[in-house]
């Protein structure tokens, strides 16, 4: 349980055209949780690993508590790390994964029975404590490498793509489960994910991460609302992007007119932000014609042709959903709409 | 001894590599091509062996006998030809064979050759003593001693008795490559050493052989005893007088030879003709001009073999440098080696056992 | 269907082992008469020489020492440089495999006459070592049983090394950084992982060398100075040089049972390791 404080880090790998990792500060509360997003590439894993020790940065520092641990080797961190794959070593039991951490702490035997016990009542494996590893459930097995990571109290908790090896409907519930674990034991953590719906259904704080740097960091309401580029805005949900121009009246959008929103940016062009959530099908306003229509059960995700831009529409579903070539109109307040910088720029 | 039909079980024993059969790999579409003209197939020991015959009997033979085609078949050993003998006897691979004495009266025993034709063969009445092996069947074609060969950087002179080579001197310097007809030819020179008689027992000549063990540091010389003493890998060991003296003459100062006086151990090489040989004629009249006079007389002057045939007179420098009755063998140790032949494995098996592995 | 593919492996076997095994099996129980005769008959006197002459006892234990020896030092030495080239991510990886299998394009009998050449006492380790003022009696090497050793363990390490890359599958470089994520420093993860996890591979390597060592015959006969006797030279002999085949086939037949041996105890060991390693 610590604060965990990354500054100025940088990854530069011999003979690699740019940085992997390009200068990314990142504090984590003590117990709070944290979310490292984006694409494959963007440099989340290996900040995790430098965090980790697995990985030796180029420049920066990282720190626990204010110790710097920059140059402190892999074992000696004293964080607790979950694999992608879960890396459970496969000549040891349940209980011997448990407790190898244990083991290289030295506690006495009966210390250790009792800790390995507990952890795994915890995580609901405490009747499997003597079975092979090949033996588990893709699900068990994760929860067995939650329980190896947690045994040992680690300082800091590291996830890495925790939950991607695993099928949907088993990712759901362990979300719960490892966020549950993780608050209960007011550990400090941080999580690799692709997946943002993963990102912002679990963590405290979201780091958005692209070409090696941090994009946006910020719960995960302030990057879903507010987002800080278009990279952002698109990468978290879905978006309708107008590039215009913004002017004291608001943002000019060829076709579309003048969306009326006030902005400090400096007038220009801007990229406009109006999440598919926000707009609305209403009997006056905009109008347009219903391109497709996808239907979910409880949701209809509309596209819809309108004054030359296709609009994407999230409707909460009642009735008989529309279908292509159906007329409509669409409105949406004029402060949902969000002004970024422009596309190219980002 | 019931040798008869065995050749597809030797052939699988062929095949597993006990016994490489390069002397039965020999393709026979080339004899039958000219099965009804004069062409001859000959195999026997490689190495310098195959080009002095190749040039002091073969091609003479060729010059004199134009329109025969003589054809000579390097083998590796003469156990390894006995055992082709043996897979191919429903059809003749050679015609004539050249092989170790004591390997072809075990040949001659089992019918694998024949008894040569006097009357073609017309020599055979000229031979030395040594010579005969089995009266009738295939003759000696040379005859050689056992031999101490030295490396005279190591080794100045050259003992007087084979019994020398228990010296503390010569430790570690010995190479003896005993486990085979060398060892075989040892005993018998040791045995008229020592006054012993090899028929009774060889647990006193064995005991000798024990001594030189200790001097010894190799059994197996590489790539042959001759070239170990020639770099002077070791110093000194036994070998056979012919080969040495070629080579004494082609490199003096890396190697020295000879054959303790009253005490040389004939080594003898025949010339044999295979029963299944379709050209016994042609076969014949090459013995006929191998153990002739001619060739006999340029196998002593060039090679330095003993002559098999009694009407070869040579210069007596080299006469005294080969292996003949007048020469090196004169006065020589007994030996047997019809005799031997049924005892070779077993003394070879002992020399193994209680000198080597002892 | 599948089994099809079998069929030319099949043959083959049949044909050039099968069949052979069978003719040495025969062979085997045909009596030795002398001389190089054999007397086509039904009898143990073969098997009764084998397995009551305490000699026949001895080459086969020098044998099984060799084999273990070997296997032993030459997988000890595979070991660090199959566990490199597995691990590496250097682009020159495969050019660094290929390096260390290299040797194997050199026949064992040219490798060999090298050996003699380095081990001889005028070659160059001697050399080496006088030349150095280290000593001035080196050691005997050649022409011994150590020499044999040093020769062999080098002729095989490729084959080590080849069947121990592909034995060492299991080893994922996330295992061993779990570990260390765990407090585990290098030797702990070493002992607690690596090893564990390569001992699969580490078991082929050790029956692949051994039964390349127990069948080696030119290696044993040529450095070996004539005094290294193994079944494989005694075999040749026999055959060869005393034309003694009831007698060869027999011995044969011995080196077959002590492959057989080590086959089932080298399987059985690697079963349950392979069990143990893969967690099931």
């Amino acid at each position: 349980m610590a604060e965990l404080r990354v500054a100025g880090l940088v990854k530069r790998y011999p003979g690699a055209a740019s940085p992997a990792v390009d200068g990314v500060d990142l504090t984590v509360e003590q117990g709070e949780m944290l979310a490292l997003l984006g694409p494959s590439g963007c440099g989340k894993t290996t900040t995790l690993r430098m965090i980790a020790g697995l990985i030796e940065p180029t420049a920066g520092t990282i720190s626990v508590d204010g110790r710097d641990l920059t140059r402190t080797p892999v074992h000696k961190r004293g964080m607790g790390m979950v694999f992608q794959s879960f890396a459970l070593l496969p000549h040891l039991t349940v209980a011997g994964n448990v407790a190898f951490g244990l083991d290289m702490r030295r506690l006495p035997a009966a210390e250790k029975k009792k800790r390995v016990a507990e952890i795994l009542d915890r995580v609901r494996l405490g009747h499997l404590a003597e079975r092979r590893i090949g033996q588990l459930s893709g699900g068990q097995q994760q929860r067995v490498a939650l329980a190896r990571a947690l045994v040992v109290n680690p300082s800091v908790l590291l996830l890495d793509e925790p939950l991607s090896a695993l099928d949907a409907q088993l990712r759901e519930s362990l979300r719960t489960e490892i966020r549950e674990m993780q608050q209960n034991a007011g550990i400090t953590a941080v999580f690799v994910t692709h997946d943002q719906d993963e990102a912002l259904s679990m963590a405290d704080r979201v780091a958005v991460m692209d070409n090696g740097r941090v994009a946006q960091i910020g719960t995960p309401q302030e990057i879903y609302e507010n987002p800080a580029d278009v990279f952002v805005a698109t990468f978290i949900g879905r978006a309708n992007l107008f590039d215009g121009e913004l002017t004291a009246s608001g943002v000019v959008v060829p076709g579309l007119g003048t969306l009326p929103v006030t902005s400090d940016r400096a007038h220009g062009p801007v990229t406009a932000l109006l999440r598919p959530q926000a707009v609305r099908l209403s009997a006056d306003g905009l109008p347009g014609t219903v391109r497709s229509a996808s239907y979910t059960g409880d949701q209809v995700a509309y596209q819809v042709d309108a004054a030359g831009h296709t609009f994407l529409v999230d409707t909460v579903a009642a009735g008989a959903p529309l279908t292509r070539g159906d007329a409509v109109h669409l409105a949406w307040d004029d402060t949902a709409v969000r002004v970024l910088p422009p596309r190219d720029a980002s | 001894m019931t040798i008869s039909r065995r050749s597809a079980l030797f052939g699988g024993i062929a095949l597993l590599g006990l016994a490489a059969c390069s002397t039965s790999a020999t393709d026979s579409s080339q004899q039958d091509s000219s099965a009804g003209g004069d062409a001859l197939t000959i195999t026997g020991f490689s190495g310098a062996f195959a080009d002095q015959f190749q040039a002091e009997v073969i091609d003479p033979f060729q010059q004199a006998n134009p329109g025969t085609k003589v054809t000579y078949t390097p083998a590796t050993n003469s156990a390894e030809l006995l055992a082709g003998l043996r897979t191919n006897t429903g059809k003749a691979t050679y015609d004539l064979v050249i092989m170790d004495s004591s390997v072809s009266t075990t040949a001659n025993a089992e019918g694998l050759f024949e008894k040569l034709d006097a009357s073609i063969v017309t020599s055979l009445a000229d031979l030395v003593d040594a010579a005969v092996i089995d009266a009738g069947f295939g003759p000696a074609i040379t005859i050689d001693s056992l031999a101490f060969i030295a490396n005279p950087a190591k080794f100045a002179t050259l003992p007087s008795k084979w019994t020398a080579l228990a010296e503390a001197q010569y430790k570690g310097q010995l190479a003896l490559q005993i486990a085979d007809t060398r060892g075989i030819a040892l005993i018998a020179g040791l045995s008229k050493e020592l006054g012993l008689d090899y028929k009774t027992s060889i647990d006193g000549q064995l005991a000798e052989l024990k001594k030189f063990a200790a001097n010894t540091q190799t059994f197996s010389p590489q790539p042959n005893i001759y070239d170990a003493i020639r770099s002077g890998s070791v110093g000194m060991g036994v070998g056979w007088n012919a080969r040495a003296q070629a080579l004494h003459d082609e490199t003096p100062n890396e190697l020295i030879v000879a054959v303790p006086t009253g005490l040389g151990v004939a080594q003898i090489s025949t010339i044999n003709l295979v029963k299944t040989s379709t050209r016994k004629d042609v076969a014949q009249k090459f013995v006929e001009f191998a153990i002739g006079a001619e060739a006999q007389k340029r196998l002593s002057e060039s090679a330095f073999y003993g002559s098999v045939n009694k009407n070869v007179t040579v210069a007596a420098d080299i006469n005294a440098r080969t292996a003949s009755t007048t020469g090196l063998l004169a006065d020589a140790a007994p030996i047997d080696w019809n005799w031997i032949a049924p005892n070779y494995a077993g003394w070879v098996q002992r020399i193994q056992r209680e000198v080597i592995g002892g | 269907m599948a089994w099809g593919l079998l069929l030319p492996g099949l043959g083959v076997l049949l044909f050039a082992y099968a069949m052979p095994m069978l003719w040495v099996l025969r062979m085997a129980f045909n009596r030795f008469t002398g001389g190089g005769g054999i007397e086509i008959t039904l009898t143990l006197d073969s098997f009764a020489d084998v397995f009551t002459d305490p000699y026949y006892l001895r080459v086969a234990l020098t044998t099984v020492k060799l084999g273990l020896l070997v296997a032993a030092i030459t997988v000890l030495v595979a070991y660090p440089l199959a566990l490199f080239l597995v691990r590496t991510t250097s682009k020159w990886r495969g050019l660094l495999t290929i390096l260390a299998i290299a040797p194997m394009l050199v026949s064992s009998v040219a490798r060999t006459y090298g050996w003699m050449v380095v081990l001889g006492n005028q070659g160059l380790l001697s050399a080496v070592l006088t030349g150095l003022g280290l000593t001035d009696t080196p050691p005997q090497l050649a022409n011994q049983f150590a020499g044999v050793v040093i020769a062999l363990v080098q002729i095989f390490l490729p084959y080590a090394v080849l069947a121990m890359t592909s034995g060492f599958g299991r080893l994922d470089a996330t295992l061993e950084q779990a570990a260390a994520s765990l407090g585990a420093g290098r030797i702990t993860r070493f002992l607690r992982v690596t090893l564990p996890l390569t001992l699969p591979g580490v078991l082929t390597g050790l029956l692949l060398v051994f039964v390349l060592t127990i069948s080696a015959y030119v290696t044993p006969r040529l450095i070996g100075g004539g005094r290294v006797f193994v079944l494989a030279s005694e075999i040749y002999d026999q055959a060869t040089n005393q034309l003694n085949w009831p007698l060869a086939a027999a011995l044969s037949l011995v080196l077959v049972i002590v492959f057989g041996i080590a086959v089932t105890v080298f399987g059985l060991l690697q079963r349950r390791v392979e069990r143990w390693v893969s967690g099931r």
